[in-house]
C-alpha cells in the first residue's frame, strides 16, 4: 500500500484538472494552469518604478479564484487513503493464530481431532489420554484422597480440557479473521484508488462510465458456531473465522460517472462503506472473542477449570504450579 | 501516473488493412491514427478510389479498435449492468446523430462520419499528382486524426449536455 497515497494524489490531479478542462483551462506545463486566448499573460512588473516607490505588484491571474474552488473540491481526498497506509496489514496477525496451533494440540484429547471453526484436523496430545485410564493405574489407591481425585479431577477432566481446547479454537479464529479481513481491506482500497483512476481516465469514452467497487471485507468472516462439552446440556457458542472463499458473497458497488465530481462522489461513498465495513466486521470478532471471554469467566466450576485441590493450599510447596 | 486502464491503452496498438491490402490503418494508444498505403496504389488508382478504400478501412480500424478496447476496460475496469435512464436514452439518442469531421491542415483531405457507421472520405482530385502518395498517407492521417478530436470533443459536449450540465 505504498503508493496510496500517491494513487491519491494523482485522483487529486486528474479530477482538476478534468473540472478546469471543462472551464477551459489547462496545465501550462509548469504545475500551473492557463486559459489560452482569456488574457494576454503581463510581465511580473510594468518594467519601470517612480523613484522612492516600490514597484507595482504583479496582476493577479484572473483565473486564479476557479483554479481555487476546483482544488477545494479535492482538498479531502488523500486523507479519505491516509488511514489505509497504517492500518494492519494481511499476514499482520500470521504469526499469533499459527503460535496458537501448538496450543490446540496441547488441549486436544483426541476426543475432538479437529479445529471446531476451521475444521483442520488437530494431532492430539496422547498424555492427556493417560488421565482417562489413570483410574487402572491406582486401582489400589483407597481413602478420601483417592474419592477426591476421581471425583473432583479426573471426572470431569475430559469436559475442561475439551472446552479450553474449543476455547483456544474461538481465539484462534478470532486471528485468523482479522488477518482475512485486513488482508481484504488492502485489497479493496487499492481497488478503489485503481477503479477511480480508470474511471476518470475514461470519462471521454462515448459508452457509459461505469464502474464496480467490490467490497469483500464482510465476506472475508464468517460466522460460525462451536459446541462446549457441558454433561447432559451443550452449549452453542457463536465463533468467527476465515472464509474460504468470498467472491460470491462480495458487495459490489455499482456506479456510472461522466464528470470527475461525481466519479469521485462515488469514491467517497465507496470509501465510507469500506470503513462502516471494517467496523461492522471488527464488532463481529470483537463479539466472538468477548463471548468466550464472557462466559468462561461465567461457567461453573469444572467447565473451563477444575476445583483447586485443598493441597494446593497447604504448606510443603504443593502452591505453586511447579509443586 | 496512468491508471492500470489509462496504462495498458496506451500500450494498445491495432491495426487494420482494406480487402484487397492496399490501405493500412494503425491506432497507438488511445486515439493516435496512422494511414499508410502500398507504394505507388494512390498514383495507380485515383483520389476518387482512394477515398473509398480509406473509407472502407475506416469502418474495420474502428471495429479492431473498440474490439480491442473493450477487452482491455473488461479486464481493468468492469462495466457493471446499470438500468438504462431517460437520461440516458436521450444522450444515446444525440450519440447516434453525432456528426464529426476532419480535416488536413491544408485542406485537401476530408474526413466526416456519422456515429462512426456512416463515413465520408474526401480527397482533392489531382492531389496524388501534385505531392506524391506518401504525402497523401500523411495528409490523410492527419484529417483522419483531426477526425478523432472532433468525434471526442463532441461526445464530451454530448455527455456534458445531458449528464453534468443537464
Amino acid at each position: 500500500m505504498s503508493d496510496l497515497i500517491d494513487k491519491a494524489n494523482q485522483i487529486v490531479k486528474k479530477a482538476i484538472e478534468w473540472d478546469l478542462s471543462q472551464e477551459g483551462i489547462y496545465p501550462d506545463g509548469h504545475g500551473g494552469y492557463v486559459m489560452p486566448g482569456a488574457y494576454a499573460p503581463m510581465p511580473a512588473s510594468p518594467g519601470y518604478t517612480m523613484p522612492g516607490q516600490p514597484p507595482p505588484p504583479p496582476p493577479a491571474n484572473p483565473v486564479q479564484p476557479i483554479i481555487d474552488k476546483v482544488v477545494a473540491r479535492y482538498d479531502d481526498v488523500p486523507g479519505l487513503f491516509e488511514p489505509f497506509t497504517w492500518c494492519p496489514k494481511g499476514g499482520d496477525f500470521q504469526n499469533m493464530s499459527t503460535g496458537m496451533l501448538p496450543t490446540l494440540q496441547r488441549l486436544s484429547s483426541g476426543q475432538i481431532d479437529s479445529d471446531p471453526v476451521t475444521h483442520s484436523p488437530v494431532v492430539p496430545n496422547p498424555h492427556l489420554d493417560n488421565v482417562a485410564t489413570v483410574a487402572t493405574d491406582v486401582d489400589n489407591w483407597h481413602g478420601e484422597a483417592a474419592s477426591n481425585f476421581v471425583r473432583n479431577y479426573q471426572s470431569h477432566f475430559r469436559t475442561v480440557a475439551e472446552s479450553q481446547f474449543i476455547a483456544a479454537a474461538v481465539l484462534k479464529g478470532c486471528l485468523e479473521a482479522e488477518d482475512a479481513m485486513w488482508g481484504e481491506v488492502a485489497a479493496n482500497i487499492e481497488q478503489i484508488a485503481d477503479r477511480t483512476l480508470s474511471a476518470l481516465d475514461k470519462m471521454d469514452d462515448t459508452g457509459k462510465n461505469g464502474f464496480v467497487f467490490g467490497l469483500t471485507v464482510a465476506a472475508a468472516v464468517v460466522a460460525t458456531v462451536v459446541v462446549l462439552p457441558a454433561g447432559a446440556a451443550l452449549t452453542a457458542v457463536a465463533a468467527v473465522g476465515s472464509a474460504a472463499t468470498i467472491a460470491a458473497s462480495a458487495t459490489d458497488l455499482e456506479f456510472s460517472g461522466e464528470s470527475a465530481p461525481v466519479v469521485v462522489d462515488h469514491m467517497r461513498d465507496a470509501i465510507g462503506k469500506l470503513k462502516q465495513q471494517i467496523v461492522d466486521t471488527e464488532t463481529r470478532i470483537a463479539k466472538a472473542a468477548r463471548d468466550m471471554g464472557n462466559l468462561i469467566e461465567s461457567a461453573p466450576v469444572n467447565q473451563f477449570y477444575l476445583n483447586r485441590p485443598l493441597l494446593a493450599a497447604e504448606p510443603g510447596g504443593l502452591g505453586s504450579d511447579e509443586g | 501516473m496512468s491508471s492500470p486502464l489509462g496504462r495498458a491503452i496506451e500500450a494498445m496498438h491495432v491495426s487494420a488493412t482494406t480487402p484487397n491490402g492496399q490501405v493500412v490503418g494503425e491506432v497507438t494508444g488511445w486515439y493516435d491514427v496512422r494511414i499508410t498505403f502500398a507504394d505507388g496504389y494512390p498514383e495507380r488508382v485515383g483520389e476518387a478510389e482512394l477515398a473509398l478504400q480509406v473509407q472502407r478501412l475506416a469502418r474495420l480500424l474502428f471495429a479492431a479498435r473498440m474490439s480491442a478496447y473493450h477487452a482491455i476496460v473488461e479486464e481493468h475496469l468492469p462495466q457493471p449492468v446499470l438500468p438504462v435512464t431517460d437520461q440516458d436514452r436521450a444522450y444515446e439518442a444525440d450519440v447516434e446523430r453525432l456528426e464529426s469531421t476532419g480535416q488536413s491542415g491544408d485542406g485537401s483531405v476530408r474526413i466526416s462520419g456519422i456515429a462512426m457507421t456512416q463515413w465520408a472520405v474526401h480527397i482533392r482530385p489531382g492531389l496524388t499528382d501534385g505531392v506524391g502518395g506518401a504525402r497523401v498517407a500523411e495528409l490523410v492521417t492527419e484529417a483522419a486524426n483531426a477526425f478523432v478530436r472532433d468525434r471526442v470533443a463532441g461526445v464530451r459536449r454530448l455527455k456534458n449536455l445531458h449528464y453534468v450540465v443537464g
